[in-house]
């Protein structure tokens, strides 16, 4: 481990299939310091994955195609331990007993305080 | 008492005087047992004041075998029935029969024979087998050298005063027994409990064989609880209307209908039951509140029998207290209709759903709006730009913001409607609907959880008693925003027979009564701010679980809100 450049801001990945909340939450994680990346849907994450691999990720509950705690499963089964911020705007509470439960590291229910959601990416990574 | 007096001056005052004051030996006893006068002014004014005595005055030789009776006066005769005479010769066990008091007759007995005083109080029978209470009081008399010789017994007829404390011990225990049951009322103890409970008590209290308590249901009454009749009399039994008959009759009473001997009247209007007697007596009582007769409470005796006022007003007490309950029972179950009708309607209404759907694709762009007004904010905070473009950025953020928590109650509202009925951990429940409400906010509280263990499944809806669990969690860590040594405390546990209990203790501020009062009906507002709302609709899920919710303030501060959901049975 060599003490070089200052560390690369940390990347940050969206996961969301509607484009104005994906677009404007790599703004505003981009205002804050972050490198974000957007994926429209958890198959085109899966496909193709970024590298680095992000340090944090903020999915959508419900998706068409894959939804996101069945994202959170194949995450969990491939071994992958990328924290994962599952953001909702149902108030589901079943769905999100169910990803606390594979793992999710918070539930944010949408929509969201801006503060709230930074917090929450600060004290995943 | 004169005769503490003629005990403790005897001996100094009275030795070697003749009357009472020598009685000692063969003679004096001789000549008061003959009833001759005593001589001397001061010997007959004390025999003058002996039969002019209320208490009745009992004189025995201690030295002859058995303490057979020398003396008694008139007053002694006549509690006793006995003629002095009669009295005279006879040991005081006659006042003991074997049918009365045992252990006062061994107490007197070891007084006896101890050469000690005694005070008893005991039931007697007289001469001609009549009982009275007794209050005796035996004093041994000692002679010069401290040699017992006599006892004095003085008693009286106290059965007055007996009776009458008799009387007022039972009255207390009716109405202790009333209060606990108002109190059981009070506590919110169904209706299913507390017939069974009215009837147990009736029966306890006047000790009749046979009771009911029938309620109006459509044109006939059906009998709810009760005691001394056959297998399925209780749920099962209906009491038609009949014009002229005993039930007709009850409900049109304005007061207690006392009927000394049904057999004369032959329309008792209750089908016949075998194995229930020929019924004699009965009191039929109504059973109404506030003008609306709910049904009759009835109690048949197999004897004939006589009810006193008290035993009525009892009995009526009970079936008023009964009239409450079914009253409530009734509003309730008539409440929890309307909300479930209500909740239908509102959630099948297209309007409704036109809303969810609005709330649910606005969700999207107002979640853009935000962000991007933070992303901007935070973007203009190097640079120098006027205060103006910062402040209107902030009031787009605070604008979206609240179009946000309209959204959510909106969402809350629609989300609202019992749809699973069936078992679930409620400890559970609790546990993740806390867990939810207490991720990512900032809070300082402490959590404690108090969890009773092997608690019953629960019945109802699982998902929306965590969403319950969530919003009063989450109005509780409002509430104490920003207070030192907040403490949130959640708590489960049994409640009566068929109910389960969450309580959702915080130290904030507490309640405004106006929330409380109408929070149920606030139902369709979408106030944005309050915690009305949220109050609300958890008290409608609650109430379409068959549950109840309420709030009682928090001791040192604070509020506790408290719910119920049915335990699963079967």
């Amino acid at each position: 481990m060599t003490a070089t450049a200052p560390a690369p801001p940390p990347r940050v990945g969206v996961i969301d299939d509607d484009p104005g909340v994906r677009d404007s939450l790599c703004a505003l994680l981009a205002s804050s310091g972050y490198t974000p990346a957007g994926w429209p849907s958890a198959r085109a994450f899966l496909d193709a994955p970024t590298v680095p691999a992000p340090a944090c990720l903020i999915v959508d509950v419900r998706m068409p195609g894959m939804s996101g705690v069945e994202l959170l499963e194949v995450l969990r089964t491939r071994g992958l331990r990328v924290p994962v911020i599952v953001v909702t705007g149902h108030a589901d509470v079943r769905l999100a007993v169910r990803a606390m439960k594979l793992g999710a590291v918070d539930f944010i229910e949408k929509p969201f305080r801006p503060p709230a959601l930074l917090g929450a990416v600060r004290a995943a990574i | 008492m004169p005769l503490c007096y003629l005990e403790s001056t005897q001996r100094r005052k009275l030795a070697g005087r003749r009357g009472i004051g020598a009685v000692r030996g063969g003679r004096v006893r001789g000549m008061i047992g003959a009833g001759e006068t005593l001589q001397g002014a001061g010997d007959w004014l004390l025999e003058r004041s002996l039969a002019a005595a209320h208490n009745g005055v009992l004189i025995a030789d201690a030295q002859a075998p058995d303490c057979p009776l020398i003396y008694a006066n008139a007053a002694a005769a006549t509690i006793t029935g006995y003629a002095p005479e009669e009295l005279r010769g006879r040991s005081c066990r006659f006042l003991f029969r074997p049918d009365t008091d045992g252990e006062a007759a061994r107490e007197v007995h070891a007084a006896l024979g101890g050469r000690r005083s005694c005070r008893v109080t005991f039931t007697s029978r007289r001469k001609d087998g009549s009982t009275y209470w007794n209050d005796l009081q035996i004093t041994p008399v000692a002679d010069a050298d401290g040699k017992v010789t006599h006892f004095i017994g003085v008693m009286s007829d106290v059965s007055e005063r007996e009776d009458m404390l008799a009387v007022l011990r039972s009255r207390n225990q009716e109405l202790e027994a009333l209060a606990r049951l108002g109190q059981a009322f009070l506590e919110g103890e169904t209706l299913d409990t507390m017939r069974p409970r009215i009837v147990a008590l009736a029966h306890e209290f006047t000790g009749v064989e046979r009771l009911l308590l029938a309620e109006r249901d459509g044109e006939e009454l059906c009998v709810t609880a009760g005691l001394g009749w056959p297998a399925g009399v209780v749920g099962s039994l209906r009491l038609p209307v009949v014009p002229g008959s005993l039930v007709a009759r009850g409900l049109a009473a304005t007061s207690p209908l006392h009927l000394r001997d049904l057999r004369a009247d032959g329309n008792v209007g209750l089908p016949p039951l075998p194995g229930t007697g020929l019924l004699v007596s009965a009191l039929v009582l109504p059973v109404r509140s506030r003008g609306d007769v709910h049904g009759l409470l009835a109690g048949f005796t197999l004897v004939e029998r006589w009810f006193g006022g008290d035993q009525i007003s009892f009995l009526q007490s009970l079936a008023n207290t009964a009239a409450l309950a079914i009253e409530r029972g009734r509003s309730e179950a008539r409440s929890r209709r309307l909300q479930r009708e209500l909740l239908r309607v509102t959630r099948d209404s297209a309007l409704v759903d036109f809303g969810a759907t609005i709330a649910h694709e606005l969700n999207q762009p107002i979640a853009a709006v935000m962000n991007y007004a933070h992303a901007a904010e935070s973007l203009l905070g190097a640079q120098e730009v006027s205060g103006t473009v910062r402040e209107y950025l902030q009031r787009t953020a605070d604008s979206a913001d609240r179009a946000g928590e309209i959204l959510r109650r909106l969402r809350q509202l629609v989300a609202t409607g019992a749809t699973a009925r069936e078992p679930f951990d409620l400890n559970e429940a609790v546990r993740d609907g806390a867990r939810l409400a207490l991720l990512h906010v900032e809070h300082r509280a402490q959590v404690v959880h108090e969890c009773a263990p092997g608690l019953l499944p629960a019945l109802g809806d699982a998902m929306q008693v965590q969403q319950v669990v969530f919003n009063l969690v989450r109005n509780a860590l409002e509430a104490m925003h920003g207070q030192p040594a907040a403490r949130l405390r959640l708590a489960t546990g049994r409640r009566g027979v068929d109910a389960l209990e969450v309580e959702v203790e915080d130290c904030g501020p507490g309640f405004d009564a106006a929330i409380l009062d109408d929070a149920a009906d606030r139902y369709t507002s979408l106030k944005p701010g309050g915690m009305g709302i949220g109050l609300s609709i958890c008290r409608s899920i609650i109430g379409v679980h068959g549950g109840r919710l309420w709030v009682t303030p928090t001791t040192g501060g604070g509020a506790t809100v408290h719910f119920t959901v049915p335990v699963a049975t079967g």
